[in-house]
């Protein structure tokens, strides 16, 4: 018998690494199998609670990514000093210290002149601990969309209900459950690996699931139900669904909404809570027909409904204004908003308030918690727009009605890491809202320092997409300085920004760049040097990021020797920071970032330069104690373990989340004084609002202007952004599935413009156009066309792949008219019109 | 569910109809020259012409060999195909050649008075190397017919068809080398009805085979069909295979019946032969693999 | 002695492919050679239309096509039912591909073990892998005897993300495998071709 019967040599003398999957932000725990110094087998790490032993197949084709030919092994300079989309750079291999002389001096003049005119562009979650180094290099600006074209609004209203990051239902406990332009359990978002079995556990013990997408995602393929929307017109349908139960029904959890959110606080008719000459907000007492402050009305004698007179003005509860303006909101309008037909927002509504058994209770390790499994879970795709802020707002109050907020069975809160929820106390009972889940909001100032205006978001994420309006006018916004040079460390910003010719203009302004990565990007490919950076399976950090159900850190070790002559993207910034003198600022950060500052004994030494394993082996044993450090990680891999109920459940305590969210009223109010001050009065102030409504977006105006048809992206399990799309293993597999093949449209809608699969056809949107192929699908809306990411990419290094170049991006428009005045969340629907290619 | 056209698919990740890609021009030439190779050989024998036997057994052993050698990922293993008599058509088919090969060497050696042989020695060559050619002119046959994989193969027909067309190739080749060489003898008018009847008979089975299956239980059969008749594959099949191969051949035989030219002949022959190796390629590539699916989902 | 099934539990599978990719990692395939993959389709029309997920690998058939059109016996069979193919005899005549109704077998064209992920050069990883194949030869899915014979599951069975991979003994009467085939609607791919695959589905 021949001994080649099989080709694998997995189990032979070598050794099984515990580590963390890089593939996506996210980290699921991997073990790596290494034979003579070869990485010859990626699995799940079966001790890991969060992924289970399993691997999305990104994570399955982490190895191509480590032996990826097309990898930049050495730092490179550019010879060509022309520089222009398409040109090649003419690149030379050169040394290190070459290499880093010449970013330190470049960068370091412009330090000296001014640290501002860097832009930098950072997409490397799992080193979110070392997103500072602009700040220290003294630079406010990013330059990149990153989590602004996913959370941009989501994060910040996250962070106001419960101080979390991101959110998820009940997996285990949910029995109703509906999906609004979310990938989550099926293709994106929160650690698919692991989701996906928790996901299909649900449906297979029976929980019913309702999808929204314009397009047949997989969720809504293996949904029971599939509600194709209109882009950016879910919060319509969610409103009708919230008409449907506070006007139709009169069903919602009163007890819920009146003791465990400002709900009944008193407004008045300046839209903001009535309070007493303490401060302290009102509230009316039903039973003797008096308002009082909100901590002296017995709980059992507040008012969730109804209006009032106080020294004869008139106020009503938070509650009572929400559904009065529920009240035009009726399924049919609605209806005539989203095309969900009217009889389907009842049923859904009547379905969901059925599952969420309103009044029940749960045990849970002792404790007794109300028990609402039914809930409402969105992404990116739902609230990504230019009213991103009120489709968030939607969302959860919708949430609220039911009282499933942070309960078993319900929507709960996802902490960024594993500090937990950012609970506290804030005004009259009320927790005090966390907008902001990464960096505390910077004050507001005039003229801005930052190109992306961050200053002017008081309650908003990093607006990136305005860079490119700061910076090509600058004056409108008081801008006094220009860019001049940028940094990018894993992030592709030609690629992840709206209005792709205005951020590649801005490119070819700047002076100098410095890339480090690990591959030649559309974006590298405007650098002067590039510095290659280790993969995932050659770099070292401690990885905790918005785990939905864990808590612990896993670890990232090198598990081969790095290929090539490269650097751990930590030892570059901080040499980089050396090398300009202000390494003692770095370490210092390090302190607050890594919690040294909370305990002595690991604090950095402010002129000292620590390596990569120094900063983990301390953050380990800051956290876990004198016996858990960077070695301890290295072979027990991780520790993490389900969070409790007691920490995944009512993490407010006794204080109210906010239903009315009056916060938002008086940060705008706030802001406007600033503004006005300043004589900036074309700032964008409409959506500081309290509560949610229905109102048609730019993005619906840009329809009547002949663009008929709106176009979405979307992501895919097998991708992560359009960056795997150079990971052969991976297209391989994706370029054969239909949805990866072309911009897809809806069958009929082919068939009335006269369109066939494979044809060539261009898109027109008032920001752009782009060129793709045809893809002919029955399974999206007839008003849409849908681009994965995977057909979006223009330049790639490997010629293996079969990119199609039709980016999205280039559709969208990154003004302001296109984003969220309030959270600075950006509109990632574009209207388009199509026109056929005629050779 | 609508009732939406299932597609061939160019991969196997998609939904629908896989062509057969394995098996190419090279295994057509193979089967080509075993069919008409074995068919010259045995008419020439029954016929007693010499060069009819030696051209039929550098046919085989030369054409059909050296197509499958070239054919297979690992050549110089090939004596391996002969291990599983068994359980495969193939390994049958290449003992049939090997009996062949040695018999029919044997009677061209005797033929050409190079070797002499027992009288008995020579009946069981003779016997052995007709059956064997015999076999080799339908075996293939059984080869693909093998293949529930690809439903248009398989039909109790094809082994038929490849015999008859190989017998046709036979008789067509060995009435253009007599015509060639001037033979006039009383096999001329044999040869000349043979040929008659075979043309109708292989059109006949062919209309058969394809009628059959086209009214298959299995959608993969009846769509050969469609890309025979309808397809990409119908100007060859409809031209070359039924009205080059044999209805040209048909009328044109009836006219040789009358004038008996040699140029004819050769016109008859390489139309019958161009049919005859379009049938076996069409053959090769018209074969789909069926679609998987669901039960539920099976009919779209 | 068992016999070896796999029952795929679609309304579990979300196609996700993470089969594919982990049986591409594990077994170190050639560009283009998938032993496990998944078939995706849409069905039916807007607003009826629905996306299935068929992920495939080879059946292990009981009365394996493949194996009888195997002129050489390069294609056996172990006691436990797995198929697999000996390429120190495959002779690289692809008898049994076009015999496979489900389309499993993989033939190793020459020049296809020079070109990996670049197509100068072989990377670490496929140096070692690559080494295990044969050009010329056929090769497949091979339930993963490698790792079964070492008391392991499958690669493609421990990564699905969704669990709808069960492998073990159809033997067992009351096995978790005959469990869910008596339990569920259970079927497996084209019965006409009367191969009796082992492996089975569950309906969605
Ligand atoms: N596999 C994979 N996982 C990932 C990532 C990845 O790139 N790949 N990226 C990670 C990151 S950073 C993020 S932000 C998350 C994002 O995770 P998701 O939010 O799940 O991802 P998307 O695919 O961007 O958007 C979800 C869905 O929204 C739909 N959609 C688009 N527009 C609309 C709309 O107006 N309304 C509705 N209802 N649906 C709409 C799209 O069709 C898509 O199916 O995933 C993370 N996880
Ligand atoms: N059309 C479209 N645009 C989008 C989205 C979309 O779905 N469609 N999604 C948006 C969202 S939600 C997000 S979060 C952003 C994300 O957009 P990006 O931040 O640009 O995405 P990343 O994948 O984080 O970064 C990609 C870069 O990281 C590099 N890289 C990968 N691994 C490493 C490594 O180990 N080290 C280093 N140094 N570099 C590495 C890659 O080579 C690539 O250059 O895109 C946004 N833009
Ligand atoms: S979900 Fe992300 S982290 Fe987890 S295996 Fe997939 S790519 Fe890796
Ligand atoms: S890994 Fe599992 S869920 Fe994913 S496609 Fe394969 S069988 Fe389906
Ligand atoms: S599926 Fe195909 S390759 Fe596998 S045993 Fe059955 S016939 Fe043979
Ligand atoms: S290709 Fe190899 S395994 Fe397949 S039938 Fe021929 S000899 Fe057997
Ligand atoms: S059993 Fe092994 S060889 Fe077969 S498909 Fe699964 S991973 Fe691949
Ligand atoms: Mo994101």
């Amino acid at each position: 018998m021949a001994t080649a019967v099989t080709p694998s040599v997995t189990r032979g003398d070598g050794q099984w690494l515990p580590s963390t999957c890089g593939m996506c932000l996210h980290g699921c725990g991997i073990q790596v199998y290494v034979e003579d110094g070869v990485a010859l087998k990626i699995e799940g790490d079966p001790t890991n609670p969060d992924n289970l032993g399993k691997l999305c197949p990104k994570g399955n084709a982490g190895l191509s990514r480590l032996y990826d030919p097309a990898r930049v092994l050495k730092p490179l300079k550019r010879t060509n000093p022309v520089k222009r989309a398409g040109v090649d750079p003419g690149w030379v291999e050169i040394e290190w210290d070459e290499a880093m002389d010449i970013v330190a001096r470049e960068l370091g003049k412009i330090r000296k002149d001014d640290p501002r005119k860097l832009l930098v562009a950072i997409g490397d979650f799992q080193r979110i601990l070392f997103w500072g180094w602009p700040a220290v290099f003294g630079s406010p600006n990013f330059f990149t969309s990153l989590g602004n074209y996913c959370g941009g609004s989501y994060h910040p209203v996250n962070g106001s209900v419960d101080g979390s990051f991101a959110a998820i239902n009940d997996y285990e406990r949910c029995n109703y459950w509906i999906q609004i332009g979310s990938g989550d359990g099926f293709s994106s978002h929160l650690h698919v690996s692991g989701s996906s079995k928790r996901m299909a556990d649900a449906r297979m013990r029976g929980m019913k699931l309702v999808v929204l997408d314009p397009r047949l995602s997989t969720a809504a393929a293996k949904a029971d139900e599939w509600i194709p929307i209109v882009p950016g017109t879910d919060r319509a349908f969610v409103l009708g669904m919230a008409h449907v139960l506070v006007h139709e029904l009169d069903r919602y959890d009163r007890e819920f909404l009146r003791q465990r959110t400002n709900a009944p606080y008193l407004v008045g008719e300046d839209g903001f809570f009535v309070r007493d000459e303490k401060g302290r907000v009102l509230v009316w007492n039903e039973r003797e027909n008096h308002s009082g402050a909100w901590d002296e009305v017995p709980a059992d004698c507040v008012a969730l409904l109804g209006s009032f007179e106080i020294n004869g003005k008139k106020v009503r509860t938070g509650f009572q204004v929400w559904k009065d303006i529920l009240a035009t909101h009726t399924p049919e309008a609605m209806s005539q908003v989203c095309t969900v037909p009217a009889e389907a927002i009842r049923r859904i509504a009547r379905e969901f308030v059925d599952a969420a058994r309103i009044g029940s209770t749960i045990e849970l390790e002792g404790k007794t918690y109300p028990f609402r499994p039914a809930a409402l879970n969105y992404y990116r795709g739902s609230q990504s727009h230019s009213n991103g802020l009120f489709d968030n707002m939607t969302y959860k109050l919708f949430n609220m009605l039911v009282g499933n907020i942070d309960v078993p069975g319900g929507h709960l809160g996802v902490p960024l890491d594993t500090r937990g929820f950012f609970v506290s106390p804030g005004e009259s009972g009320q927790l005090k809202p966390e907008p902001h889940q990464l960096h505390p909001a910077p004050p507001f100032k005039y003229p801005p320092d930052s190109t992306h205006l961050m200053e002017w978001f008081p309650i908003g994420f990093d607006a990136g997409q305005l860079n490119t309006e700061t910076i090509l006018s600058p004056e409108r916004f008081g801008l006094k300085y220009q860019p001049e040079a940028m940094m990018l460390y894993h992030s592709n910003p030609i690629w992840n920004m709206p209005e792709t010719d205005k951020v590649e203009e801005i490119m070819r302004r700047m002076k100098f760049v410095v890339a480090i990565d690990i591959h030649l990007t559309e974006s590298t490919q405007w650098a002067d040097i590039f510095l290659p950076d280790r993969t995932y399976l050659e770099s070292t950090l401690l990885n905790c990021l918005e785990p939905p159900v864990v808590t612990g850190h896993s670890v990232r070790q090198p598990v081969v020797e790095p290929l090539g002559d490269t650097r751990d993207a930590y030892e570059i910034l901080t040499d980089l920071a050396q090398r300009m003198g202000f390494l003692d600022n770095w370490n210092d950060l390090l302190n607050i970032v890594c919690g040294f500052a909370f305990n002595t004994r690991y604090l950095l030494e402010p002129s000292k330069r620590y390596s990569v394993e120094e900063i983990y082996d301390r953050f380990a044993h800051s956290i876990y104690g004198d016996d858990k450090g960077l070695e301890w990680f290295k072979k027990q891999g991780h520790t993490y373990r389900p969070r409790t109920a007691k920490e995944a459940f009512e993490p407010y305590g006794n204080l109210r989340i906010p239903f009315y969210f009056e916060f938002i009223k008086q940060t705008g109010a706030e802001l406007e004084k600033q503004l006005k001050a300043h004589g900036v009065n074309d700032w964008p102030l409409e959506n500081y609002l309290p509560l949610p409504f229905w109102k048609p977006s730019q993005v619906i105006e840009d329809g009547k202007k002949g663009y008929d048809l709106y176009a979405i992206t979307f992501k895919d399990v097998i991708h992560t952004f359009g960056d795997t799309v150079v990971m052969t293993w991976l297209t391989e597999v994706s370029e054969k599935d239909p949805i990866h093949q072309g911009i897809l449209i809806n069958s009929k809608t082919a068939k009335k413009l006269g369109v066939e699969t494979g044809e060539k056809i261009r898109l027109v949107s008032p920001g752009g156009r782009i060129e793709g192929r045809a893809q002919v699908v029955e399974g999206i809306h007839p008003q849409v066309v849908g681009i994965s990411n995977s057909i979006t990419r223009e330049y790639v290094t490997n010629d293996k792949v079969n990119y199609k170049g039709s980016h999205f991006n280039r559709l969208l428009t990154g003004s302001l008219r296109y984003t969220d005045g309030a959270t600075g969340g950006l509109e990632s629907t574009a209207r388009v019109r199509l026109e056929k290619v005629s050779y | 569910m609508s009732t939406q056209t299932v597609a061939i698919v160019s991969h196997r990740f998609g939904y629908g109809f896989y062509r057969q890609a394995w098996w190419n021009w090279l295994i057509g030439s193979a089967f080509f020259f075993g069919e008409i190779g074995a068919g010259f050989f045995l008419v020439s024998q029954l016929t007693g012409n010499f060069t009819g036997m030696v051209l039929g057994y550098l046919i085989v052993m030369v054409g059909k060999n050296t197509a499958h050698l070239k054919f297979l990922g690992r050549p110089m293993r090939f004596w391996r195909a002969a291990l599983r008599p068994d359980r495969s058509w193939i390994a049958r088919g290449i003992w049939a050649t090997g009996l062949f090969g040695v018999s029919g060497l044997a009677l061209l050696l005797k033929n050409s008075g190079q070797i002499s042989l027992s009288d008995s020695t020579l009946a069981l060559a003779n016997t052995v190397a007709s059956l064997s050619a015999l076999f080799i002119m339908f075996y293939d046959g059984f080869v693909m017919n093998f293949s529930h994989a690809v439903p248009f193969w398989h039909s109790s027909l094809l082994p038929v068809l490849c015999l008859t067309y190989a017998a046709l190739g036979g008789t067509t080749l060995t009435i253009t080398l007599r015509e060639l060489q001037g033979v006039h003898d009383a096999y001329g008018v044999v040869l000349l009805r043979t040929e008659f009847v075979l043309l109708v008979l292989n059109l006949l089975l062919l209309l058969i085979y394809v009628k059959r299956m086209s009214s298959s239980q299995v959608a993969a059969a009846r769509e050969t069909v469609r890309l025979l008749v309808k397809g990409p594959y119908a100007k060859v099949f409809i031209g070359l295979v039924i009205l080059v191969g044999l209805v040209a051949t048909l009328l044109l035989s009836l006219a040789q019946n009358q004038i008996q030219q040699n140029w004819l002949a050769v016109v008859i022959a390489t139309c019958e032969l161009t049919g005859d190796y379009a049938f076996l390629m069409v053959l090769l590539k018209s074969g789909l693999f069926s679609p998987q699916t669901a039960p539920a989902y099976a009919r779209g | 002695m068992a016999r070896l099934g796999m029952v795929i539990d679609l309304k579990r599978c979300v196609g996700c492919n993470a089969c594919t990719i982990a049986c591409k990692q594990e077994n170190g395939t050639p560009a283009g050679v998938h032993f496990a993959r998944v078939i995706n389709r849409e069905v039916g029309t807007y607003p009826n239309v629905k996306r299935t997920f068929l992920p495939v690998l080879c059946n292990h058939c009981d009365d394996a096509p493949c194996l009888k059109a195997c002129p050489t016996g390069a294609t056996f069979q172990r006691p436990d039912g797995i198929v697999m193919v000996d390429d120190d005899s495959c002779i690289g005549c692809r008898a049994c591909a076009v015999s496979c109704p489900y389309l499993n077998r993989h033939f190793i064209d020459h020049g296809m073990l020079q070109k990996g992920l670049s197509d100068d050069g072989l990377t670490p990883f496929e140096q070692v892998k690559f080494a295990g194949f044969q050009e010329g030869t056929m090769t497949k899915c091979t339930f993963c005897a490698h790792r079964v014979d070492h008391g392991l599951q499958p690669a493609c069975v421990i990564t699905c993300p969704t669990e709808a991979r069960i492998f073990g003994d159809l033997d067992e009467e009351n096995g978790i495998l005959q469990t869910l085939i008596r339990e569920r609607n259970s079927w497996t791919l084209l019965p006409e071709a009367k191969t009796k695959p082992c492996v089975y589905y569950l309906d969605e």
